[in-house]
């Protein structure tokens, strides 16, 4: 009866986080592989990232400009942290990083993914105001998104990439392209955003 | 019961400085009482200062009311103001005071001393975030009744005459929060003459947090590298809704690497303004901030997506990871905002 209990008490204690509908995704045991993904925040379909991909720079509801990057994993739980990190490839300097608990759902091939129908899933990787004295439009950057485990298996991928300020509202455009270049400061922006 | 009556109308810094924390602790272990709020203080002497005041007013039950209040710092455009303390009153009720300096405006405006804007139940532009997305955060509090935030020796926030200022007050009445009596603010800026180190804010928030039914332990953690040199942290605040369970904010290398906690909060409507730090940011470093939620059991956030509370500034059924961070010397040119 007490060896139950004990048993019990372990069993409850010892799981960590909240259920995973998808489970275990591939197979325990073997070593997580995966690849990065990303979404331009409006079609929630994940594109496979090529290397030096460009990657639309889209608008959250209060300020700033992010890209949605996540990744396609294999030989991992369901639930997971995915972090993204975004670097300057010259100076190895973190200008943005982002990172988020999320479930992975089940894509058609077996491997998990986050659900991209909501952006909250994947990382909202921030780069912008841009309080560097190099500008994040349209220049060579190095990705690095991370997943975690809750059994504590780990992935680490990285590729280059281009951050683009890419919307079709002239105003809107212009306003990230202010936020997202060089020595941003408070107020830098502000007859470019034309009231968004 | 014996109820410990705090001046409210003269002298009150003054009265305040007099009574000291051991006596205001002996009195309370010996009675049991819990002080008056307060929430109104004596104007400061205009050679020494100025106050920003929302006068009383109600806040229906069921209601969330969040009012945007105008004022101009006294004084002519090419003078400095130097302010070295701020005493920052609250009835009980409030969620959240943030004054920000007016820079672009968008939909939210208002003149010195006019009407407020007032705006309900998460409708209205006071609760529209991005009116305020470039405006400089002033100082902060989301504690009831007063704090008193004296800065560092020889550091002071630098304004102008005529600098037009916002005051955010957001009161609840509400499940989550409750305010029983009149909503009310009163700030006083206390000046100093011009100091060396001018006082920094960094005002950061995550804008996409999404916690679902069933979950605990949902995080959500960002990173703003803003510093040119390294700077000194003197406060820091965080602020999220009732679904939030633990604030942290950590020193970030130039590189990324995490340094030290230097704020943890598990309070989620009475989170304190921590002050005394000893810690640095470094160069090219800053700031990573990481909220944690948990689902309530038998909640429901919005129900037109899947019950979640997502980001916004209705506390029924929104939720905020916001960070509020002072520091010297100040970033140049300006402040600084990160989403």
């Amino acid at each position: 009866m007490r060896n139950a209990f004990v048993l019990t008490l372990f069993v409850l204690t010892a799981c960590p986080g909240p259920t995973c509908p998808a489970g275990f995704v591939g197979t325990p045991g073997a070593t997580p592989t995966g690849s990065i993904v990303f979404t331009d925040g409006t079609d929630p379909t994940l594109r496979p990232l090529t290397s030096g991909q460009m990657v639309p720079l889209e608008p959250p509801p209060q300020g700033g400009y992010v890209m949605y990057v996540a990744a396609k994993v294999l030989h991992m739980d369901a639930c997971v942290e995915v972090s993204g990190k975004l670097r300057d490839p010259a100076t190895s300097n973190q200008v943005g990083f982002d990172a988020r608990t999320t479930t992975l759902i089940r894509s058609s091939d077996g491997s998990g993914v986050p659900d991209g129908t909501n952006n909250a899933n994947l990382s909202n990787l921030n780069g912008c105001p841009d309080y560097t004295t190099r500008d994040i439009h349209n220049q060579d950057y190095l990705v690095e998104v991370d997943i975690k485990d809750r059994s504590g298996r780990t992935l680490h991928l990285s590729d280059h990439i281009t951050p683009r300020c890419n919307l079709s509202n002239p105003a809107l455009q212009a306003d990230c392209i202010c936020t997202c270049s060089a020595n941003y400061f408070l107020g830098k922006c502000g007859l470019a955003d034309g009231g968004i | 019961m014996m109820t410990i009556k705090m001046p409210s109308t003269k002298n009150l810094g003054t009265h305040l400085a007099a009574l000291t924390a051991s006596c205001f602790l002996l009195t309370f272990l010996l009675t049991g009482c819990q002080p008056e709020t307060v929430t109104q203080l004596a104007v400061p002497p205009a050679t020494q200062g100025f106050q920003l005041h929302v006068p009383a007013f109600d806040v229906a039950s069921g209601d969330e009311v969040q009012a945007c209040y105008f004022f101009a710092v006294p004084g002519n455009p090419t003078e400095e103001v130097w302010v070295n303390r701020y005493e920052m009153a609250q009835a009980i009720g409030s969620h959240h005071m943030n004054v920000f300096r007016v820079n672009t405006i968008k939909n939210l405006t208002g003149v010195p001393g006019g009407p407020p804007v007032v705006s309900k139940n998460g409708m209205g532009e006071c609760f529209v975030s991005s009116n305020w997305s470039d405006w400089p955060l002033v100082t902060n509090s989301q504690q009831d009744s007063l704090t008193d935030w004296k800065l560092p020796a020889t550091v002071a926030a630098k304004f102008h005459g005529g600098e037009l200022l916002m005051l955010q007050t957001h009161f609840v009445n509400a499940s989550t929060q409750k305010t029983p009596k009149k909503a009310e603010v009163s700030v006083n800026f206390w000046t100093t003459p011009p100091q060396p180190n001018e006082l920094g804010t960094l005002f950061a928030t995550n804008q996409n947090i999404r916690i679902c039914p069933g979950d605990t332990n949902a995080s959500f953690t960002k990173t703003c590298n803003f510093t040119k040199d390294a700077v000194h942290v003197v406060a820091a605040n965080g602020h999220f809704h009732s679904r939030g369970k633990l604030f942290e904010m950590f020193s970030t290398a130039a590189n990324g690497d995490v340094g030290t906690k230097f704020y943890t909060s598990t309070s989620w409507d009475d989170p304190p303004m921590m002050r005394d730090f000893t810690d640095d940011l470094p160069a090219g470093g800053g700031v990573q901030w990481k909220c944690t939620f948990d689902f309530p059991t038998g909640a429901c956030g919005d129900p037109n997506n899947a019950c979640c509370y997502t980001f916004g500034g209705k506390v029924e059924t929104q939720e905020h990871c916001n960070a509020f961070v002072y520091y010297w010397p100040k970033a140049q040119p300006a402040d600084v905002n990160c989403f």
